[in-house]
């Protein structure tokens, strides 16, 4: 930094012990060309190649199936009584490399229980323009509340359409499910649930 | 000279819808080669290709033809105006032009004149379809150069160069059609193939050389330097937009099919059957010979596709030394033969001294290319000189590791 | 100019048709101001006088007048033009002393060698017709002339121009005086000669991840800012940003805790 007019170039460290000039090597034999018979067999490879079946899928009339753990839309699922499992705590968020995931936890009351136990998610949206599908969210879930479906068909014509919020993540209700706000499974507590105790709703958590 | 007289008592209107239907021919093949281009590419690589528009994809090429027309038209500020505009329409109407002197069926009856399917015949139309190609060349010069840009002026240079490179070996090769076939005009090198066998298997090296030049003539993979995307852009028509660009793009196509049509006429019989099969010329009163004459151009289109679905393209200087170090001597060597065997066989009539003749000739040919062979053999293992052993220490090669001492180690392992 | 006006029909059209193209174009060739509109013009003359060949039934003259003359000579011309004066301000100032005379004496020259050949070749003599001439097929015709009684003026053309030719490289042919480095001797050299940031190759503009763009030199290992990452012609142009606001002892590092 002293003299910073010449120090734009490194001075090479020159060492006198080997002359690189005279040091001895070895010509390499290049392959060179192959011989003429050999470059016509490529003609034949590209013409087998048309009487061979296709790679290619008619996409939106045949839909493949894609690879059992592919990372494509996440889901928000829920307790098998039908109160979601998501509690609000952020960390997925927090997790997001790409800070595609917003959460705003809230607190349960006994007239609005989303989910067993304190606290639930209020508000949850997944930016999937920023999202990358690396799934250090689902790892961070520490409830499984977000996981990973094998859908792939997220594009849209609008930034703000791509933007999900939590009505477009939560998984479907399914047979035996209620849709919350209900009350806790009677007898149950969150780490009931945690542990997989609640099987299906109980009438009594029915609000009529 | 029959096909002349037949041309010649055509009134003018049969004339004028020759010309129309020439043209549509062209336009049409065009928008089909294009398509069947992009399929059996796709096919090689093992895609499908276009497959939506239509049935089998088969107006994709019109549709894209629609696209390009209602694209906007732009002018760059720093192109010539008048010759940005004249360039590609010289492109387009000179390859059209070729197709005029094209025999494309024997001896029909058409609206009930007795003619054949070719505008006209002139004594020299294999010079006049090397005029239309040389002219063509103007097209794309103009274009590079008026874009008022470097990557297009580059491509319009090198593409001239090579066109005008390549012409030399392809008209040197025509010589020796004209010399077998007494002739220039296309439909008379038709009618002398048909006395003794197609040149293509008579004057095999100049079909051979027709063939190479021909895809270097139209710009084509593995010779389409002019339009090297990876090192300038699009070439000539870099600046090119809308119709203009459309325009290029038809001559490319008109140019391919017409110089498989002049491969086809001189080289393969024209419109004439294969050997054998010549009870169907007289099919549909005549007009089976369309027939033939499209399968052989379909043929060299498809040779087409097949080299630019095989070979990567040539390295410019390696291209320009093909052309002017091999196809040009050789085709001069194989001119001097032709002459010299043709002289013999016309004048002594004796076979001993014309297979003598072919036998000497093979004989030099076969010496000079050893003796060059040797002499590149004598270049290559040239040795360099090794100074004396480096003082510090280098890895050995995998062929200098003698011993290997591993049994005292990695006991662990099982 | 009888036999003009006895030329009946079509041909007469094309005529009245064509050579006034052709001569506005060969007037305009010598007022055009860039050479390249001026080969242009050139060429469209050279194709139009092909045409009145092939009307004149001398097709084979006509179709080689376009491959030889438009096709190659014309066609260098514009090669030539392009590679050295692409530049749309031609100059129109006389460089070498003296050209002017030279050229209208070569011109008068030229014209009267013309008018002499021309004058030999019709007056005192009765053109024998086209049917004699083109008996045995136009390309024939011609084929038996060039071969036979025109063999040696048209042997000594074809050497002459390919002495020309020869001339003309051996001319331009530039010899090399010493050999030329080899790819090993120019590794060589780079690290032999000053400087190690040379040797492996120009560094590349930005400096680092504060700032990416090309006008920005890139930083040495030792902070400093590297003028040789910057392009030629941005310098050239006064583009290039002052990177002191980059370099290390300016850069503010201090860690600013966010409340």
């Amino acid at each position: 930094m002293a003299d910073q007019n010449e120090s734009n170039t490194v001075q090479p460290h020159i060492s006198n012990d080997v002359d690189i000039t005279s040091v001895a090597y070895e010509k390499v034999d290049q392959p060179g060309a192959k011989s003429l018979w050999a470059q016509l067999q490529g003609f034949w490879v590209t013409f087998i190649t048309m009487f061979k079946k296709v790679n290619t899928v008619q996409y939106p009339e045949v839909k493949e199936p894609t690879a059992e753990r592919f990372h494509g839309r996440h889901q928000l699922n829920r307790h098998p009584d039908g109160l979601e499992k998501c509690i609000g705590c952020e960390l997925c968020a927090w997790a997001c490399p790409a800070d595609a995931i917003y959460v705003e936890g809230a607190d349960n009351t006994p007239d609005n229980q989303m989910s067993p136990g304190e606290r639930y998610g209020k508000v949850y949206q997944i930016n999937y323009l920023r999202c990358v599908f690396c799934g250090l969210c689902i790892e961070a879930c520490p409830t499984r509340a977000l996981t990973m479906t094998n859908e792939y068909e997220l594009a849209d014509s609008t930034r703000a359409k791509l933007i999900f919020e939590k009505d477009d993540l939560l998984g479907p209700l399914r047979a035996g499910m209620l849709p919350p706000p209900h009350p806790m499974y009677p007898g149950m507590t969150d780490t009931n649930y945690y542990n997989g105790d609640v099987k299906e709703a109980h009438p009594s958590q029915e609000i009529k | 000279m029959k096909n002349a007289q037949l041309l010649l008592d055509d009134p003018g209107w049969i004339i004028t819808l020759k010309a129309v239907i020439v043209f549509a021919v062209c336009v049409v093949l065009t928008i089909m080669s294009v398509w069947g281009e992009r399929r059996l590419v796709a096919r090689m690589q093992m895609r499908v290709g276009p497959n939506r528009v239509g049935k089998f994809g088969l107006i994709q090429a019109l549709a894209d033809g629609v696209k390009l027309a209602l694209k906007e038209d732009l002018i760059p500020a720093a192109a010539d105006k008048v010759v940005f505009v004249i360039a590609p329409i010289i492109s387009a109407t000179t390859a059209f032009m070729a197709f005029a002197v094209m025999p494309l069926t024997g001896p029909v009856t058409f609206f009930g004149e007795k003619t054949v399917m070719q505008l006209t015949d002139i004594p020299v139309g294999v010079l006049y379809v090397l005029a239309t190609a040389s002219v063509g060349v103007y097209g794309i010069v103009l274009a590079g150069w008026s874009s008022g840009s470097t990557y297009p002026l580059l491509g319009g240079l090198r593409s001239s160069a090579q066109v005008i490179s390549y012409e030399i070996a392809m008209g040197l090769s025509l010589v020796s059609v004209f010399i077998y076939s007494g002739s220039m005009s296309t439909s008379s090198i038709v009618q002398a193939q048909q006395e003794t066998w197609w040149y293509g298997l008579v004057l095999f090296p100049s079909f051979v050389i027709y063939a190479i030049s021909m895809v270097g003539e139209t710009n084509r993979a593995p010779f389409d330097l002019a339009e090297a995307e990876g090192e300038l852009v699009g070439g000539f028509h870099t600046e090119y937009s809308s119709l203009k660009f459309a325009l290029f793009f038809l001559a490319e196509y008109v140019n391919i099919i017409a110089v498989s049509a002049l491969a086809t006429t001189l080289f393969l019989g024209g419109y004439h059957a294969f050997p054998g099969l010549g009870f169907t010329e007289q099919w549909l009163g005549g007009w089976f010979t369309l027939i033939w004459f499209f399968i052989k151009v379909l043929f060299f289109f498809f040779i087409f596709v097949w080299l630019r679905g095989t070979l990567p393209r040539l390295r410019y200087d390696q291209f320009m030394q093909f052309g002017w170090k091999v196809l040009i001597p050789v085709s001069l060597l194989w001119i001097l033969v032709v002459a010299t065997l043709r002289v013999i066989s016309t004048t002594s009539q004796s076979r001993p001294v014309t297979f003598g003749f072919a036998g000497v000739v093979v004989l030099i040919v076969l010496g000079i290319s050893t003796a060059f062979d040797n002499s590149k053999k004598k270049r290559d293992s040239v040795v360099h000189p090794t100074a004396a052993e480096p003082n510090f220490a280098v890895p050995s090669l995998p062929s200098e590791i003698t011993t290997i001492n591993v049994s005292n180690q990695g006991g662990d392992r099982g | 100019m009888q036999s003009l006006l006895t030329i009946q029909g079509p041909e007469t059209a094309l005529f009245w048709f064509l050579a006034p193209l052709a001569v506005l174009a060969a007037i305009g060739m010598l007022l055009v101001k860039k050479a390249v509109h001026s080969a242009l013009l050139l060429a469209w003359v050279m194709i139009t006088l092909a045409i009145f060949y092939i009307a004149q039934d001398a097709l084979f003259l006509g179709i080689v007048q376009v491959v030889v003359y438009t096709g190659a000579v014309m066609m260098l011309f514009l090669f030539i033009l392009m590679l050295v004066g692409v530049d749309s301000s031609d100059s129109l100032t006389e460089t070498i002393t003296g050209l002017r005379p030279i050229a209208i004496t070569a011109a008068v020259g030229f014209g009267g060698l013309m008018v002499s050949l021309l004058g030999h070749a019709t007056l005192g003599r009765e053109p024998i017709g086209l049917d004699i001439a083109n008996q045995s097929g136009n390309v024939q015709g011609l084929a038996e002339l060039l071969f036979s009684k025109y063999v040696w003026p048209f042997e000594v053309v074809s050497a002459l121009l390919i002495t020309a030719a020869l001339g003309a490289m051996v001319l331009a042919h530039h010899q090399r005086t010493n050999p030329r480095p080899t790819q090993r001797e120019q590794a060589v050299n780079r690290f032999r000669s000053g400087s190690l940031a040379g040797a492996a190759g120009l560094p590349g503009p930005g400096v680092f991840a504060r700032h990416n763009a090309v006008d920005v030199p890139a930083l040495l290992p030792d902070g400093t800012p590297a003028p040789s990452s910057i392009s030629a012609t941005l310098k050239a142009r006064g583009d290039v940003i002052d990177s002191s606001q980059f370099q290390l002892d300016n850069v503010d590092t201090t860690v600013v805790e966010e409340k």
